[in-house]
Formats: structure tokens, sequence, C-alpha cells
């Protein structure tokens, strides 16, 4: 919204401040400004005339030229003009020679179409008023010949753009005379009060015929009748402010309602009272269409309010008039309704329908019922200044909902000093309250803030409400930053998240991963080109930005995939990752938790995967050790159990202990085809907060046992199908007080062959003495009788 | 003995430089081959009759005239520099290592990490969230009534089951205050998601980062002191901010805090993150006396942030998954 400085200064001196200081001051105490316009007029050598004579030209290829005689104040002109309004006995504006326009455009005196110009007759947009060029301004008769156009408007204005967003919880701001009671707080300077009339609230006139069938969305409704004598227009200040903040001038009974809007922040409608005598507002009821006064037609929906004249719709309730009603040049009977509605009604209406007019951003806003009680009064005010034969014709008559009884909220003694952290004294804080127009009186532990009725209802509710005030007004950039006191403790740490960072250093500090971030949901599209099917029911988007990403990721592996296949052109090799959350629907209920997956690829075609895949193995060992477990298990995946197409024989379950907290594998040559060029991947995909443990865990020392022990090798034959996990876990499974440690060293499986050799150490060791033969001899026997029970053919004895 | 003497003086005026590594070869067998000189010379001594004493000293004269061969040929290999600088490899050291490349991390996990760091001196838990999240949570909680267009179907991502994807990390406020009880000081990092068209500054998938302290007598200077310590920690330098009215349903009063920075070569005020003191209403939907206890939250924009640090001019290239724009922030954390 633009606020201009002239228009301010109506009500509030403005002096002696420079914009960029109004500018900063608006930012911190009130709104953000966003932007400061300066704006200047040319009105050397502009000046009124009458016209007193036009005769038209007919030429045929310039239809509509005209010769016109003009009075200048200063004797007479000629001039040739091809607007469609140039008639005897107006009041226009001309530039005489030497005049600039506002185009940079100067004015000559010549000839056109061999008639003489001695000046020129000027639109609103040649001269920058406001953005007409269809026809030469019109100015009221009361304007003598020779004024110049310096006398007739203000030609140098300040505006003030303001951030929308950080007025939406203020509808007291959407007009001019918001600002100018904030900037009187501001500057400290007197507000002068809004000038209004009484005349439509005179007893003894008929009142409208008006009804409110829709109460619940309608708040206030109101209806007054009046009468403007034919050929008046508004004055050209009025006219050219709305020409700054937006709106182009109209007639001069839009002009006026469209004034009251930017100067109160209350949107108002004329209708023509020989076609709307009456007023009814109340839902559509049923879908149908409207046309609107810029003859837009819209299907508008039951639920949609409406205004209607009998039973003809004349108004799309609080956005925009109807085509059928609106002011034509002869009316001089005018129904004016001003209302307040309800404004996610009108929010819901406009959003929908796509036409956002300065009428329903305000209703949008929740205006206060005072406001649409109050713009009658300044309307006809000003239509009277500028018409003085206006009449009232009809009283006002109003349909309110609500009896208005004024918010008063208590304000315990020193609360604001308490919220603020600074020194503000409650006779301060009353003092700033005051200056915008808030009641403060005395009370018990404290005082009574009355609350002003043009402040929103959900504005100021609670002494908060209140504190923000006169915080503002105080200043923020007054109260001096303060540390809280120290606490006592230390936070804990979040081991997940920390046990996220841990992984994180590993894969990218020592094996050259980069971290990447992909969307939340699956393309459909791209599941389809992997031919992965969900075994999850999947969380969905009801409305998502487009219909192939509606269901939510239950994996990161696709896009995962689908980041290897969009980057296997930028490097033959690379490694990927990502940190982020599955979602899936299981019992009715969402899951939804963390997981860690990534991508190992490597397109170079003789690059060996063995080598590849246990790297990565290295490096989610190593995760699992940095996460305080002994390391991972693999087990082979049951084909049924598969979750994906990336799951393939190669693929395999990383258990720690009983539980499985990953998978991983070797991509299929079939989705090597897909998503890369050539080469191999080796993936894995794991819960990384379910291997959250103590982040300093405690281990035990263990100390030195003196006496020497013996290291013992044993080579065992295993079915290569049953996987070296399930092995190992019948030997973890040993138990024996001579054995201290024991491990894989060796591994041997010829190609084709069922069986792998497996060679281990054994460290046998006594804490009480030296291990003899005979001890060596007992644990050897007793382990290969072990293994024996359970199927495990030894190649040693 | 003078023999042994005379040998070694025979071979270092035969030895040079010159040698090829045939010569030198050649010229060592002749030293030290089984055949060589010193081997003869061995042969001429009857070890039998020797004392012990004779016995080791010899020993001891035979093992330095064959180290000073054998560094005599050592020399004459190394053309650049004295034997005992000779390099014990013969492989380029100065090579970089070709294992695995340099690893990366996400600017926002680093802009994440940083700030918990900061956080943590300060005693703020890291507190984790669910992106799918109730609509009490994401809106009634926080006092953003029913009829507000941010629960507007071209805002929020609604979810067939009834939730939203969150729209800001201030879903959590309720669920932080509700398990630890307060006083609370703590921060949920994490992804948020917007129902809007995505342009350089605007993206449906971003992060944020929230911040919540609750305690008896919580103030605006508090709220003040503890954002710009924030600012002054990540800049690294004496930030100065100011805060300006800012509207939030679930603060009251809210503030827009700015920053003065220089965008350009020019210093200006730039608005960096929402802030306020916590509502009363949101303390009494998580069970706490708004009466008693009072406080303040923060929403700061970890993609925002992101941005400015490492200079990423578009938002979308977070969520991209490109290599060349990943591969740029390495593993420095």
């Amino acid at each position: 919204m633009k606020i201009s400085l002239n228009w301010i200064s109506d009500f509030v001196d403005v002096s002696g401040i420079s914009p960029e200081e109004f500018g900063d001051r608006i930012t911190i105490h009130t709104a953000e400004v966003d932007e400061i316009e300066e704006q200047v007029v040319e009105t050397a050598r502009i000046a009124a005339v009458r016209v007193t004579d036009v005769t038209k030209l007919d030429l045929p290829d310039r239809p509509g030229l005209t010769a016109v005689t003009l009075e200048t104040g200063e004797g007479p002109a000629r001039t040739v003009c091809g607007a469609p309004n140039v008639r005897a006995g107006m009041i226009a504006l001309a530039a005489f020679p030497g005049a600039t326009l506002s185009m940079g455009k100067s004015v000559e005196s010549g000839e056109i179409a061999g008639h003489p110009s001695e000046v020129m007759l000027c639109s609103a947009k040649e001269l920058g008023l406001w953005d007409n060029h269809e026809i030469i301004v019109e100015l009221p008769t009361s304007v003598a010949p020779g004024t110049g156009l310096a006398d007739l408007i203000q030609p140098r204005d300040t505006l003030l753009e303001i951030d929308n967003k950080s007025l939406t919880h203020r509808p007291d701001l959407w007009g001019q005379y918001g600002f100018a009671r904030e900037l009187a707080a501001i500057l400290s300077r007197d507000l002068a009060p809004l000038p209004v009339s009484d005349a439509l609230d005179a007893a003894g006139l008929p009142q409208v015929d008006i009804a409110v069938d829709a109460p619940d969305v309608v708040p206030f409704f109101s209806a007054a009748g009046l009468r403007v004598p034919q050929a008046r227009v508004a004055p050209l200040t009025m006219r050219h402010r709305l020409g700054l903040v937006s709106s182009p001038s109209r007639d001069i009974l839009v002009d006026v309602s469209n004034y009251v809007q930017f100067e109160l922040g209350q949107p108002s409608h004329c209708f023509d009272a020989r076609i709307v005598p009456s007023l009814r507002v109340d839902r559509v009821g049923a879908a149908r269409q409207f046309t609107s006064l810029d003859d837009e037609t819209h299907e508008v929906a039951a639920e949609d309010l409406m205004i209607f004249s009998g039973d003809e719709p004349v108004g799309l309730a609080g956005v925009i008039g109807g085509a059928n009603s609106r002011i034509a040049p002869d009316t001089q009977d005018v129904t004016l309704e001003c209302a307040n509605f309800d404004g996610t009604r009108i929010r819901r209406t406009a959003a929908r329908l796509g036409i956002r007019t300065d009428a329903s951003q305000r209703y949008e806003k929740k205006l206060p019922v005072a406001f649409a009680d109050q713009a009658p009064g300044r309307i006809f005010k000003l239509l009277q200044d500028a018409v003085p034969e206006t009449e009232a014709t009809a009283q006002r008559t109003i349909l309110r909902r609500d009896a208005t009884e004024p918010r008063r909220i208590h304000v315990a003694a020193g609360a604001m000093t308490r919220r603020a952290g600074a020194d503000i004294p409650d006779a301060q804080s009353q003092g700033l309250l005051r200056s915008i127009g808030f009641g403060c009186e005395d009370a018990r532990d404290g005082y009574t803030v009355t609350v002003p009725e043009f402040r929103g209802e959900a504005d100021i509710t609670t002494w908060e409400d209140l504190s923000e005030e006169v915080m503002r007004l105080f200043g923020y950039h007054n109260i001096t930053p303060e540390m809280p006191g120290p606490q006592i403790g230390t936070p804990d740490f979040n081991i997940r998240i920390r046990g996220q960072h841990r992984a994180r250093r590993i894969l990218s500090q020592s094996y050259g991963f980069a971290e990447v971030k992909t969307y939340g949901w699956h393309s459909k599209d791209w599941l389809s080109k992997l031919g992965f099917e969900r075994r999850h029911a999947p969380l969905t988007i009801v409305n998502p930005r487009g219909s192939d990403t509606a269901d939510m990721r239950d994996t990161l592996i696709p896009n995962l995939l689908m980041v290897a296949n969009e980057n296997r052109r930028q490097a033959q090799a690379f490694r990927v990752y990502e940190i982020g959350k599955v979602f899936w629907i299981e019992a009715g209920e969402k899951v939804e938790f963390n997981r860690l997956a990534g991508l190992m690829v490597n397109q170079r075609k003789k690059a060996s995967a063995r080598d590849s895949f246990f790297e990565l193995r290295r490096a989610l060992e190593d995760i699992a050790v940095a996460a305080n477990h002994p390391g991972f298990d693999a087990w082979h995946i049951a084909a049924e159990d598969r979750e994906g197409p990336w799951q393939d024989g190669s693929a395999v379950a990383l258990r720690i202990g009983d539980r499985t907290i990953g998978t991983m594998g070797v991509l299929p040559q079939k989705l090597v085809k897909t998503c890369l060029d050539a080469g191999h991947a080796i993936w894995f995909e794991i819960d990384i907060d379910e291997m959250a443990t103590d982040l300093y865990p405690a281990h035990q020392h263990r100390a030195d046992t003196p006496f020497p022990g013996s290291r013992q090798d044993f080579t065992f034959s295993w079915p290569v199908a049953e996987g070296y996990s399930k092995l190992h876990a019948v030997l973890a499974a040993y138990e024996n007080p001579l054995l201290a440690d024991w491990r894989l060293t060796d591994a041997f499986h010829k190609p084709g062959e069922a069986k792998a050799n497996y060679t281990f150490y054994f460290h046998v060791q006594r804490p009480d003495r030296t291990v003899t033969s005979d001890d060596i001899a007992e644990f050897r026997a007793d382990l290969l009788r072990y293994l024996e029970e359970r199927k495990v053919e030894s190649l040693s004895t | 003995m003078s023999k042994l003497a005379d040998i070694v003086t025979e071979f270092e005026a035969s030895v040079s430089a010159d040698m090829d590594d045939q010569a030198l070869k050649q010229l060592r067998a002749a030293y030290l081959g089984r055949n060589g000189a010193i081997a003869a010379f061995r042969s001429t001594v009857d070890f039998a009759s020797l004392s012990p004493e004779e016995r080791a000293a010899l020993g001891k004269e035979l093992n330095e005239a064959t180290a000073r061969i054998e560094a005599g040929i050592a020399a004459a290999k190394d053309k650049d520099g004295p034997t005992s600088n000779a390099p014990a490899v013969d492989f380029d050291t100065t090579l970089p290592p070709m294992t695995s490349g340099i690893g990366a991390i996400h600017p926002i996990t680093a802009a994440q990490m940083e700030i918990e760091d900061i956080f943590r001196g300060m005693g703020f838990r890291t507190y984790n969230g669910e992106e799918a999240v109730t609509e009490f949570k994401n809106f009634d909680a926080l006092n953003i009534p029913a009829d507000h267009p941010a629960r507007d179907m071209q805002d929020t991502f609604w979810l067939e089951n009834g939730m939203v994807l969150r729209t800001h990390t201030s879903s959590m406020q309720n669920e932080a205050m509700r398990d630890f009880g307060v006083p609370v000081r703590a921060i949920f990092p994490g992804r948020c998601y917007r129902n809007e068209a995505t342009d350089a500054t605007h993206e449906n998938t971003f992060y944020q980062l929230e911040g919540l302290y609750i305690d008896e007598g919580v103030t605006v200077a508090n709220l003040i002191a503890v954002m710009k310590e924030l600012l002054d920690q990540v800049f690294g330098r004496d930030v100065k901010v100011r805060l300006r009215p800012g509207y939030f349903p679930f603060v009251e009063p809210g503030f827009e805090l700015d920053f003065w920075t220089e965008i350009n070569g020019k210093w200006r005020w730039l608005e960096l993150m929402p802030c306020g003191m916590v509502h009363r209403e949101v303390l009494k939907h998580a069970g706490v006396d708004p009466d008693r206890y009072s406080g303040f939250a923060f929403g700061l924009g970890l993609t925002r942030l992101a941005m400015l640090k490492f200079g990423v001019q578009d938002a979308r290239l977070f969520n991209k998954g490109s290599l060349s724009f990943a591969r740029q922030f390495t593993a420095t954390l």
C-alpha cells in the first residue's frame, strides 16, 4: 500500500522531517516501508482554459479531430484536439509553448492538419496526474481560466510503499488516516479529526429498504440515498492523489468512494438509484454467472455473498460491483452502500474467482465495524465540498448484528517493564497508548485500557497486545540487550542428530561422499521406470505440486538413483548420500523416521564392484563403530523379502545383533542401464536413528595378563549360500574360558564352488598361568566338537 | 691389516658418479661379490689363529670396509645428493591421494551444525521433529485461527490422512514444551514445506531452525541479546541488529529481526528472521501457565542463512542433488 505525505499532512504536520527519516521511523515503529518514491508533476506553463468553440474537421484520415477555440484568461487561443470529451463550455488543462509534459515531451506551437495549434489540451497521463490517455482532463466549472496547475494540485509528493504483509493484522492501517494517527504518535504531534457530515443521518428523510439474509457473515450493513447534480467532476487534488496511490480517476461518485477507501480504509459502493432502489445481501444460494462492472463474467458459487436489488444480483459483496448497476454519466440519484463483511468469506470468494480488488484486500484483513459506520459521513462531506448542491435523499439505514461494547483490558502495574526488560514506567506506557487513541484509567494494581473501536477485533485482546503497542512506540532500539541468567546444568546431547552428524563426517571426510538433499516425495513416473512397486501404503498429498509427485517417499533410494542419473555425465565416478525422512501408512497410522542412504557410482567399465562394495562396507562399519556398535553382520535377503528392484541376490541385510538396521548391495545391471552409462553402483540404506546409543561410551578396560597365550589358526569350509554371517554367529555363540579373542583372517572362494574356506585366528590365554600344550589341545578339541555338532566342517584338526 | 684399508682406498679411487647402474653393479661384484676383493682378503686370514679380541677387531674392520663400499656405490647411484638423504622409496610422494576424492557436506547441514554448536553453548538442546504433523501442531497449537489463509490449499500441503506437511518448524513448540516441561531452551532444525510455485527465492521444500526459550521473567531484552549473540558468532563480528514490528499469530509482540550488513558494496538493513514473545495461547495449549512463564521464539531460515553465508543465489539448488553444486562445499565440519 502507498501512503502519500501530502495526504497525511491533511491530518498531521509532517514538516521538518526527511522522507528517509519517515521511512525509517515508520519501519521501526509501525510497518515496513519497502520503498520511498519522490513524485513531481511539471506545472510550468500549464493552466486551466475554457473551451469556447469546438468545430469538427471531418478529415477522412483523422476522424474525430476538432478545431478548438479557448479562453486562456489572457485572451483566446486556438488548437486542435482529438479527445472524445472535448466540448464547448468545459474547463480543461492546456500546456502552453515551453511546457514540458510528463514523458519529457516539450510543447511548441505549430499546425496540425492545416489548423493552428497554439496550445495543447492535455490528458491526465500526459500531465503525469493519473493513468488515462483517452480523454482530456476536465476541471470543475468553478476553476477560472488562467489558474496555473501548480495552484490546482500539490505538485511534489513523497510516496511511501508499505509492505502489505506487515499490515495483515492492522486493518486500521489500510488507509492514509491510520498512518496519520501513527505518525502523530511517533512524532508527538497533533492529529486532526477526519471531517465528516451528518446530513445522511438527518431525521425526516425516507429510509432505504435494506435486508441482511446472511447475518453470520454481515456484521454491519447500511445504505443511504443522495443526489449529486449532473455535470460534475471531483477536485483535481483528489483525483491526483487517487492517481498516485494507484486508482485512476473516473466519475466523481466513484472517485469519492475510492478516496474514502484509500483515506479511511473502508470500501463502499455507489449504485444508480434508478436501477437499485433497495438492497438485500445474501449468499448466492446456487452457482450462477455474474458480470462485474469491468464486464468480466464470473462463475459465482452458492456460498459467495451477493448484493441483490430485488432478485437481481447487483454486486459481489466486498469484491466488485455489477455491470448492470454502475454509475452512468447521467446518474444523479445514488444508493450508497457501506458494509462490513466477514473477512474470510470475502477472501475465499476473491481467491477462488481470482479477483483481488482494493476492497476485497481490505475486507480480508477484518476491517473494524466502526469504519463502515464512519465512511458515509466522510463521503457526503467530500461530495458536498466538491459540489455544494449535493443533498441527502434517503436517511442512512443500518442493520448491525452485534451491539458494540468497548473492549477493556487490565494491565498490571510494572507489566511493561517486566515484559521489555527495560524501564518503561506505567505513566509513560499510558501516555504512549493514549497517543494512538487508547483510553487509560488507573485501576487496582495497575490500570485499565479501553481499546478504540477503530482497532481490529483480533488485533488487541490481551495485555500482551498492548505491550506491543507500548514497546513499538517506546522503540525496540531503546531496549538494551541483556543475556538471560546462567542456567544450571548442560543440555542433553541429541544422540540422534549427533549420530547423523558423525555419519556425515565419516562419509564426507573419509570416503569422498557428497551429501545431497532431494524432495520428500517420489515421482511416480521415475518409480515406474525403475520398476519399483511400493510395499507400503503411501502417505499421500491431497494437493501436490504435480500429479506425479503426490506420494511421500518410503525409501531414499529412487531419488538417489535419479540424482545418479542426472549427474552421470558430470563425473565418471561419484558418491552421494542423503539423510532424510521416509513416510508411509501402516495399520492406519503414519510412520515417519530418518534414513541414511547412499550410492557409490563408478562408470568405468573395468572398475571392480567388489572393491567398491567392500570400501562401502568399511565405511558403514566405521559408522557403526562411531555409534558404539561392534559392526554390522551382513545376511542374505530372501527373495520374497526384497524391497525394491535394486535388491537382487547380492543384497544383504545389515544387522546389529538381531536387529536389521539397513540393507546394501550391488545395483543390478538392468538398473545400471536405466540410471547410468556403464560400470557399477553400490547402494545402501540404513535406519540411522536406530543406531543411536551413548555418544561417549565407557568401554571397560581389560588388564593385560602377564602370562603369554597361544595363537591357534583354524580353517572351516562353509556353504556360500548360507552367508558368512551365519558361520560368524555360530562362532560368536561359542564360549570357552580359554578363548581371549578371535577373528576372521582370510576367506577363499573358488568361483562356482558351493563352499568357501574361512580361516580364523583364535587367541588362547589364561589369566592365572601360561597356557600349556594340554590347555591348547583341550581348547582345540572342544571347539571342533562344538562346531561338528553345528555342522561346521573344519579343515584343521 | 692395512691390506683392507688399501682395498677401500682402491675402491674409492675407482668409483665415480659418472658410472651407470651396470658399471656400478660390476664394481660392487668386484669388491663385495663372492669372488670379490673383500672375500679374497677374508680367505687369506686364518681366523682360528686369532685371539678373540683380534677376531672381534678384524670383524669390525671388515664390516666397516663393506659399509664404506656399499655407501660409495649408493652415493654414485644417487646423482643428486649425499647418501644420507637418499629416499627410502622409489615412488613420487608429491602426488595427491587418488583414492576417493574430496567429500562434501550439504550447505544446509553445515549451517545447521554451526547453529547447533552456537546454541548448545547458550544452553539450548536440539530437538528432533516430524515433518508430517497434525493440523493441531502446525496451526491450532500456535494460535493460528481456523480461517487463517495459511491453512488454505494454496499454502499448505495437506495429506490424505488429515495431517499436513509442516509449514514451519514452529510446529515443534507445543511438543517441546510438553516433552521437556518448562523452563526450556531448545532449537529444532528441520525441513518445511509450502505449497507454492518455486523461483530463485521461493522453494516448496526449505529448511528452518526454530528456537524456543521459556522461563520465568524472560524479556524482550533477552531475546535481542540471544539473537545478537547468534549473529555475532555466525558472522564473526559485532553485528548490529534491530527489531521492528512483525505479525505472527503465535507471538505477541512479534518482530522482524534485521541486521546491518553489506550487500553489493552497500551497507543496509537486511531482514533475517521473524521472532517474538511466545503468545499466551501457545503457552496455554502446551499446559504452561502464561501468567507465570514467558519466553521467546524465533524462526531462523536455514535456507536463507545458507544462501547468505555461502553466496547461493537460487534456493532451488539445495534440493536438486546436483554434484557440481554439492561438491563445492567440502567437508570442513
